[in-house]
């Protein structure tokens, strides 16, 4: 059974992140403000921390980086606060994911999925074959043509595949629209052409949890395309 | 031990008061030693002081210098009265019988040979003639018939014979008596008298009598005479006009009877005065001077010997049996003696009367150095045996208290005024009431007062001593004067204090009359200058430099060198004026660009400049306030809209989240599925609205900071493209996408730059009408040597563009039919924004149904 503690001041909050989770076959504990929060890890064994940052007594950032101090369990926190500062605030203090108010359930359980999947399942997994390529949790093996996120298994056409390949290959550089092309089609690209642009969508829709926020394959507008080099 | 830096208050006044002691005591000695030491010899009638200086030697009287002194004084004083004694006396008595030779004694320092026409005289009769004065009647006459008188003892021309009668002759009478009257017996009708009485007594006489006898004389040939009226006879008895050939030899004759008398009436004052001073009873010294007189070698002495018999050795042998004796010999310039005396000394005292002494001269002197009798060597030894031995101890104290009395000034003078601010030593210089005192009144009043103490001690001197030798030889004199020293101490300390303090505080200057006088003047023309009206302004000054100009010009050439470096002057505070008026305009110019916080310093400037410096300070201050408030403004409402936003944000999740679960729900109703759509889609629409409000106030309140870097163009477009392929193809929306051969690069923040194009494209994607084209062009555009890459988009509007196109880009309007699809209506003003802030320049044009947007950024090579 993997417990799940979700926090936040707002109950009804709580209640419908409950459901969801529920419908998924995770059992729920519930706190709603920071230090039920600690209690709660305290007394449970808990596998999964859903957390607000907004919150009466404790709030979020000060609960996570208390946590932190003695637990590496997965963090992902629900804020209201969009801006990039916050996000790169608490995304520094420990915490593994970052949503934004208001959210998609979807989307939510989702990435608790993924979370969990790299906690408890691919912490330890280690690939020594020269033909897999890793980013994250992301992992291509160039032998059986297999992709995975998270452990989970994702389906892509030759193309994309290939395309994938040449990014995750070259993690951290930054591809431009033609040369991907030219590397991919093997001949000179003329103009005005959309083709890599979508099959580069097609992809991120794929692999990504909310395409629009990717985690793996990130377009840097006017420049290219890169897959970010994972820690 | 460490040095403390401040000086505590009885310390200080316990030294101040020690420095004074000392000083006063200095002062007692220096007196007390300064009196002791002086010694008054009185010589001949004349008093001088002799001083035991502080480098005496102190073993003996006789050897010291002040021994020496009176020597030399006495000896000057009996070598004088040997001369006039052997003027006056013959064998040792006063001749007044003796015949004095006139022209020998009168050129007897000349040595003259022989005169041309001498006459000897009685001695007596010189004195008395010398005491009573001489007169004289003026006579005119040719130089002949005056002559004729020397000559023959009567006149060729003998007016008065002729003449049988004339009133001046009764006049002559007259005369005549008054004359009689000054000689004293005598021939009346001597040679002298004669001529005064024949001869007439002034010009114009001789004239009147010359026109009387038909004669013509010229007036150049009428020669004066002073004929001296005959007083005294010589010891022939004759008259001294007699002796005479001419004229001229007379007034030769007359003059030298003059001196020879002045003179000899002189020496012989001198001679009863102090005949005696040297008798052998009333002097300690002993003398015996063999001399030449009238050619005949004489003796001079008051020693107990007969000189005439003994020879040189002798006479030395006896004088050396005195104590101190001295034998000089003129002829050799050789001395032999057992004092301090030498040669030369000898010589030079002698040679004031080198006709009294020639070549075989020889002077004994001596000194009794058993001292029978009280004369100035005895009070010399007394005085210099009763301070000799204490002479060397006082003066080592004297220096002593000097010496410490100054350390003390110094050592007072450096912790003088200051005052412990912290227990590490620090200080700070603290002044009394008095310090602020204006300072040259200080001063002046310092000087008068500490004169005025040592005017009232020296005033106290006078008026206490009748004698002020008896006084200065007072034990309490002394110590009177080192009272008067201590208490004109007190006051000068005073000031002087007053002053270090006010150096070390720098208000020496600061609080001086001058310095405020100074400023007064300034102060008073800069404030007429500056509140006077504009025509005063300019008028005064230039008419004042006008005159200046012309009074200096008219007054040679230091005044046009004056006038000139006037001018110059006046140049330069014009064009100090100008100076300033430019970094005015300079200012004004850099507020008017922004520069709000620019300041000018008007503290300088005077008249127009200033106001107008004022002024311009006082708008840029005004902007600055205006601009500030409308930025704090801005970004206040941002954070009213982020926090209101941040509050609305967390009930949506419910909604959303609640919503999702009834989609969830199998719902056969589809009445209720349609309500559960209307719920979806207005959620996410007020999610949308609360994002872009959000980041619309952020935007206008410049809340955002920007990454610049280099993108191209083309590659953006064509990445958005590929991004919303789908959604275009849903609705059927073809995009014709024309793009430059070379990429084109631009400067922008490349997350904010996707946001624009995203907008645009959603925007299309939105209103665009279905099954149309939508066209997407990249071209570079060359204005005023710039480079510019424009992107442009057109499509065709599903609703009638009925608004203009800049009220699309205002905040919340869109096109109102629109109002009832999706969209907050912030995505074009958004838009506009962001390009702005990334310094491109973002345009709509709406032409029927045709929507078209222009972004244009300057081209990166």
């Amino acid at each position: 059974m993997t417990n799940i503690l979700v926090c936040d001041d707002d109950r009804e909050i709580v209640e419908a992140i409950e459901i969801y989770l529920v419908q998924e076959g995770y059992h729920v504990i519930k706190a709603y403000d920071g230090d039920q929060a600690i209690a709660a890890l305290k007394k449970n064994d808990i596998q999964l921390l859903i957390i607000d940052v907004m919150m009466p007594k404790l709030d979020g950032i000060h609960a996570t980086l208390k946590i932190r101090e003695y637990s590496s369990i997965p963090i992902i926190i629900l804020s209201a606060k969009s801006e990039d500062a916050d996000k790169i605030l608490g995304l520094n203090i420990g915490a593994d994911d970052y949503v934004t108010k208001p959210f998609n359930p979807l989307e939510l359980v989702a990435r608790v999925k993924s979370q969990l999947r790299r906690y408890t399942k691919l912490g330890n997994l280690n690939a020594e074959n020269n033909a897999v390529f890793k980013a994250g949790g992301l992992v291509i093996n160039d032998e059986t043509k297999e992709v995975t996120v998270d452990g989970e298994a994702v389906k892509l056409t030759p193309i994309e595949y290939n395309i994938l390949l040449l990014l995750v290959k070259n993690q951290g550089r930054v591809f431009s629209i033609s040369q991907i092309y030219e590397s991919i089609w093997e001949e000179e690209a003329i103009g005005a052409d959309n083709t890599v642009a979508v099959h580069i969508r097609h992809i991120r829709e794929k692999i990504e949890i909310n395409p629009k926020e990717p985690r793996y394959l990130k377009v840097v507008w006017g420049v290219g395309y890169k897959i970010e080099k994972q820690a | 031990m460490k040095q403390k830096k401040v000086m505590g208050k009885a310390k200080r006044g316990f030294w101040l008061i020690t420095r004074r002691v000392f000083a006063a005591a200095a002062a007692v000695i220096f007196v007390a030693l300064s009196c002791n030491s002086t010694v008054t010899v009185v010589t001949n009638g004349k008093v001088y002081s002799e001083t035991i200086g502080p480098l005496e030697k102190k073993d003996s009287f006789e050897n010291s210098s002040l021994f020496n002194e009176i020597l030399q004084e006495e000896i000057r004083s009996v070598t004088r009265m040997a001369v006039i004694k052997s003027q006056l006396e013959t064998d040792g008595e006063y001749d007044g019988k003796k015949r004095i030779d006139i022209a020998g004694y009168a050129h007897r320092q000349e040595n003259l040979v022989e005169a041309a026409a001498t006459a000897r005289f009685y001695l007596d009769d010189l004195v008395k003639w010398g005491n009573f004065g001489f007169v004289t009647e003026t006579v005119y006459g040719t130089e002949d018939e005056i002559n004729s008188y020397f000559a023959n003892g009567t006149s060729v021309f003998s007016m008065q014979n002729e003449l049988t009668a004339g009133d001046w002759k009764k006049q002559s009478d007259e005369t005549r008596t008054i004359i009689k009257s000054l000689v004293s017996g005598g021939e009346e009708d001597s040679l002298s008298l004669k001529m005064i009485e024949e001869l007439p007594s002034s010009r114009e006489e001789y004239l009147q009598m010359a026109q009387e006898l038909g004669k013509y004389v010229g007036d150049a040939e009428i020669i004066s005479l002073d004929v001296l009226v005959p007083r005294y006879f010589s010891a022939e008895g004759k008259d001294l006009a007699e002796y005479a050939s001419d004229a001229e030899e007379y007034v030769q004759l007359r003059e030298d009877l003059k001196t020879t008398s002045r003179e000899l009436f002189y020496n012989f004052t001198e001679y009863s005065e102090n005949r005696d001073a040297y008798a052998p009873e009333a002097t300690n010294l002993r003398y015996c001077y063999q001399m030449n007189t009238e050619g005949e070698m004489n003796w001079f002495t008051n020693a107990d010997i007969d000189p005439y018999g003994l020879d040189t050795g002798e006479i030395t042998r006896r004088f050396s049996e005195y104590g101190r004796y001295i034998y000089y010999n003129a002829d050799r310039a050789e001395i032999e003696t057992n004092t301090h005396m030498d040669a030369d000394t000898m010589k030079q005292e002698v040679g004031y009367y080198q006709y009294a002494f020639g070549d075989n001269s020889r002077l004994w002197v001596a000194v009794d150095t058993s001292y029978p009798a009280q004369d100035n060597f005895y009070q010399a030894r007394d005085a210099f045996n009763r301070l000799m031995p204490y002479y060397g101890y006082l003066a080592a104290s004297f220096v002593l208290l000097v010496a410490l009395s100054l350390f003390l000034f110094v050592h007072l003078t450096r912790y003088e005024g200051r005052q412990a601010l912290s227990e590490e030593g620090e200080y700070g210089i603290v002044l009394h009431k008095a310090d602020r005192i204006l300072t040259e009144p200080f001063v002046l009043l310092g000087i008068l007062l500490t004169g005025a103490v040592l005017g009232c001690g020296y005033l106290g001197y006078v008026f206490c001593a009748d004698n002020w030798e008896d006084v200065i030889h007072t034990l309490w004199f002394p110590f009177a004067a080192g009272a008067v020293i201590f208490l004109a101490d007190y006051v000068l300390m005073f000031f002087y204090l007053s002053v270090v303090r006010r150096c070390k505080a720098h208000t020496l200057w600061k609080n001086s009359l001058t310095r405020l006088a100074a400023l007064t003047i300034r102060r008073c023309v800069l404030s007429l200058y500056d509140h006077s009206s504009i025509l005063v302004r300019t008028l005064v000054p230039f008419l004042l430099l006008l005159s200046a100009n012309l009074v200096l010009g008219g007054c040679g050439v230091a005044g046009i060198l004056i006038a000139a470096a006037v001018d110059v002057i006046a140049i330069l505070v014009m064009y100090r004026e100008k100076k300033a008026l430019q970094e005015i305009v300079e200012s004004t110019r850099r507020i008017g660009r922004g520069d709000f916080e620019l300041k000018i310093s008007a503290d300088k400037m005077h008249g127009e400049n200033r106001e107008l410096a004022d002024a311009v300070n006082g708008l840029g201050e005004g902007i600055k306030y205006a601009v500030e408030k409308s930025m704090k403004d801005e970004r206040l409402k941002a954070d009213l809209i982020t926090n209101v936003s941040h509050d609305i944000k967390t009930p949506l999740t419910s909604i959303i989240n609640f919503v999702n679960l009834l989609k969830r729900e199998q719902i056969e109703d589809g009445r209720i599925r349609g309500y559960i759509d209307v719920l979806d889609s207005k959620s996410q629409r007020l999610k949308q609205l609360t994002d872009d409000l959000v980041e619309a106030s952020k935007i206008t309140s410049g809340n955002i900071s920007l990454q610049m870097e280099r993108l191209n163009l083309s590659e953006l477009v064509q990445q958005t493209c590929g991004e919303f392929s789908d959604k275009f193809r849903e609705k059927c929306l073809e995009t014709v996408l024309s793009l430059p051969e070379k990429p084109l690069y631009i400067e922008a923040d490349s997350r904010r730059i996707w946001r624009v194009v995203e907008n645009l494209f959603s925007n299309v994607y939105k209103y665009a009408l279905e099954g149309t084209r939508v066209y997407l062009e990249i071209r570079m555009k060359e204005e005023k040597g710039q480079k510019y890459a424009v992107f442009s988009l057109k499509n065709i509007s599903a609703q009638a563009l009925n608004i203009r196109a800049e009220e699309l880009t205002e905040r919340f309007i869109r096109g109102d039919i629109s109002r009832s699809t999706e969209g907050s209506g912030l995505g074009l003003s958004i838009a506009k924004s962001l390009t702005e802030l990334q310094k491109g320049k973002f345009e709509i044009y709406l032409d029927g149904d045709l929507f078209k947007v222009l972004i244009t950024f300057p081209c990166l090579e």
